[in-house]
């Protein structure tokens, strides 16, 4: 188990009579990725900003090395931000903006040219080092952001949206840029966003955050296959949502079942009781076709509604007795048609019961 | 062309008095009016001998500088206050900015006057320095508005966040950002104060400023010296912008080097 380098204890804050944050705990490891998904709104740069030192806690403390920082301000933290907009001096050059930190710190020049170089040289930038900054594209911007922030070793580092100016593609190509970054380093990542993909691909753990509280904590593959809540299965990636009652209760498995008369077995996470009401959700990729009268296999017939080829996946909307459903495929299998019969079949582990 | 033909009369009609000026200023003869019937140097000459004139240059030279000067720092720290009030704060702030603009001078002129006499304060420069300060701060501030807005107050945070003390950050951030726009607000507060008149007349005492010395001569006679002199402030007024103008290039490397000198 390695050293906590953040931990957020029980923290609160009020703007007002408005709560952003409602007791809050979230541990930060050294060197790891955490990410705090949410849609906007939801508090999570609120939370950051606490980190920073830019907001204190109403109430809760904030811990960073071991130390309340509470009350500490921004310049006086271990830790440093890439801001959502970049916040670059337009003033100074790509160099200088690396090197702000470190000559406030008084280093000495050598000492600066040679840190500063280094970290140009990890982000990339060596043939931009004099460029000011309206002569960067936004990809470039965010390079910069990262080195100024990172060349002054931070423990932790925050980056508020980072990637949310940028195009599609420069996005995909910096979040491998993040991740070798990040080896390179070693710091410890805070990561906001309201993007589930980059927070899927980064992140060691993901906190969601909804209205104020982090409503789950988990690691990504656990975080879109085992959701705690309904929230957290819809933010995250796509799926069906069914709604039934608890038919039978067994040892971590429950039958629901659906208004239209269906018997779905399925995994539980939860303890629940016979007759209550609950949502099943169930991933688009997590449902196969059979044939239609392959009755040891067929767990629910269907008639196709429309399918949407997509190169490497197909999505297929099949009406099941009422219920409209997504069906996700590879694109190399063969695709049903519009108004064919087919059968459904998934895996109960593939299945989650949610609370209502 | 009929849209062009405007434009061209509007201009004529705005640099026509100019050109005049400055080309009688030149002219030989005692005459105002064409022909022109040669180039001499004989009005400058006349203004550089007579003493009063250049003692009232020198004197509104004086008043302009230091109105320039005051009005710099208060409109640094108000911006500065600006950037940080909620909108309320703003509101009230640009109300308070407007409300000498919008008084007649006049009035200002007079109550300024009664206001002094009640404080049984001397009627000085510093009279005149404080009156013309009423007049260029609420000005610069209306000017600076439009930059202020641009101010991304996320750069203030980004400077705490890697270190700087707030002082630091003022130092390194805040002021190089706003250097351009202060220095240009500086040179205008510079220009309203050399020609100010109406107010200046109420407050000035036994003092004399340029514009009223022209406006006491004229009353006399009209002598082709008025326009050496207006030709006079015409090259200190273009000189000033020149001297903008060469700031505004040079803001970066200007800006680098300010945030460079370590003071601390």
């Amino acid at each position: 188990m390695t050293r906590n380098i953040v931990e957020i204890e029980g923290v609160s804050k009020f703007f007002g009579s408005f709560a952003a944050l409602t007791n809050v705990d979230l541990t930060i490891g050294e060197g790891e990725i955490v990410t705090l998904l949410g849609p906007s709104g939801c508090g999570k740069s609120t939370l950051m900003r606490l980190v920073a030192g830019f907001e204190d806690p109403t109430e809760g403390e904030v811990k960073i090395a071991g130390k309340v920082a509470n009350g500490t301000p921004p310049e006086k933290r271990p830790v440093n931000m890439v801001f959502q907009r970049y916040a670059l001096f337009p003033h100074l050059n790509v160099f200088e903006n690396v090197a702000f930190g470190l000559r406030v710190k008084g280093l000495g020049k050598a000492d600066i040219a040679d840190r500063v170089n280094r970290m140009i040289q990890i982000v990339q930038l060596e043939a931009l080092r004099d460029r000011f900054i309206d002569e960067l594209s936004g990809g470039q911007c965010q390079r910069v952001a990262l080195a100024r922030a990172l060349v002054n070793e931070p423990q932790v580092l925050l980056l508020d949206e980072p990637l949310a100016a940028l195009d599609l593609k420069i996005r995909q190509h910096m979040l491998v840029e993040l991740k070798r970054i990040h080896e390179a380093t070693g710091a410890a990542f805070l990561y906001v966003t309201h993007d589930q993909d980059e927070a899927l691909i980064l992140s060691d753990r993901i906190a969601l955050v909804e209205k104020g509280r982090i409503v789950q904590i988990d690691e990504p593959h656990q975080m879109y296959r085992r959701p705690r809540t309904l929230f957290a299965a819809k933010f995250l990636g796509e799926t069906n949502l069914v709604e039934g009652r608890i038919e039978a209760v067994g040892e971590s498995r429950v039958t629901v079942a659906t208004r239209n008369g269906l018997k779905i077995e399925s995994a539980a996470d939860d303890d629940f009781q016979t007759d209550e009401k609950v949502t099943l959700s169930i991933r688009p990729e997590a449902v196969r076709f059979v044939a239609a009268d392959d009755t040891a296999a067929c767990k629910a017939r269907a008639v196709v509604v429309s399918e949407a080829y997509m190169g490497s996946r197909a999505f297929v909307e099949v009406d099941l007795g009422g219920l409209s459903f997504r069906v996700q495929l590879l694109g190399t299998s063969r695709l049903p048609r519009a108004g064919e019969r087919v059968g459904l079949t998934w895996n109960p582990e593939d299945l989650v019961v949610l609370k209502r | 062309m009929l849209l062009r033909l405007v434009v061209f009369l509007i201009l004529l009609f705005l640099i026509g008095p100019v050109v005049i000026i400055v080309l009688f200023s030149f002219h030989e003869s005692q005459s105002l009016s064409f022909p022109f019937t040669g180039f001499s140097l004989r009005w400058y000459s006349e203004l550089l001998s007579n003493d009063q004139l250049l003692g009232a240059i020198w004197f509104s030279f004086k008043v302009a500088l230091l109105t320039s000067i005051i009005t710099m720092v208060i409109g640094t720290a108000a911006s500065l206050a600006w950037l940080r009030l909620e909108r309320r704060g703003r509101t009230i702030l640009e109300l308070a900015c407007i409300i000498p603009i919008a008084l007649p001078a006049l009035f200002l002129g007079v109550s300024l006057l009664v206001g002094f006499s009640q404080a049984r304060i001397q009627l000085s420069i510093w009279t005149i320095v404080i009156a013309h300060t009423l007049l260029t701060v609420p000005m610069v501030m209306v000017a600076m508005r439009a930059r202020l807005a641009l101010f991304d107050p996320a750069l203030e945070e980004a400077a705490r966040d890697l270190g700087a003390s707030t002082i630091g950050t003022f130092r390194r951030v805040t002021i190089p950002l706003m250097a351009p726009t202060l220095v240009a607000t500086g040179i205008l507060a510079f220009a309203l104060s050399f020609d100010e008149f109406i107010v200046t007349s109420f407050v000035s005492g036994t003092e004399t400023t340029l514009p009223m010395f022209i406006w006491s001569m004229m009353r006399r006679t009209v002598t082709p010296v008025i326009n050496a002199v207006s030709g006079l402030a015409l090259a200190i007024t273009v000189g000033l912008l020149v001297v903008a103008w060469l700031i505004a290039v040079r803001r970066r490397s200007t800006a680098n080097a300010l945030a460079n000198t370590d003071l601390d």
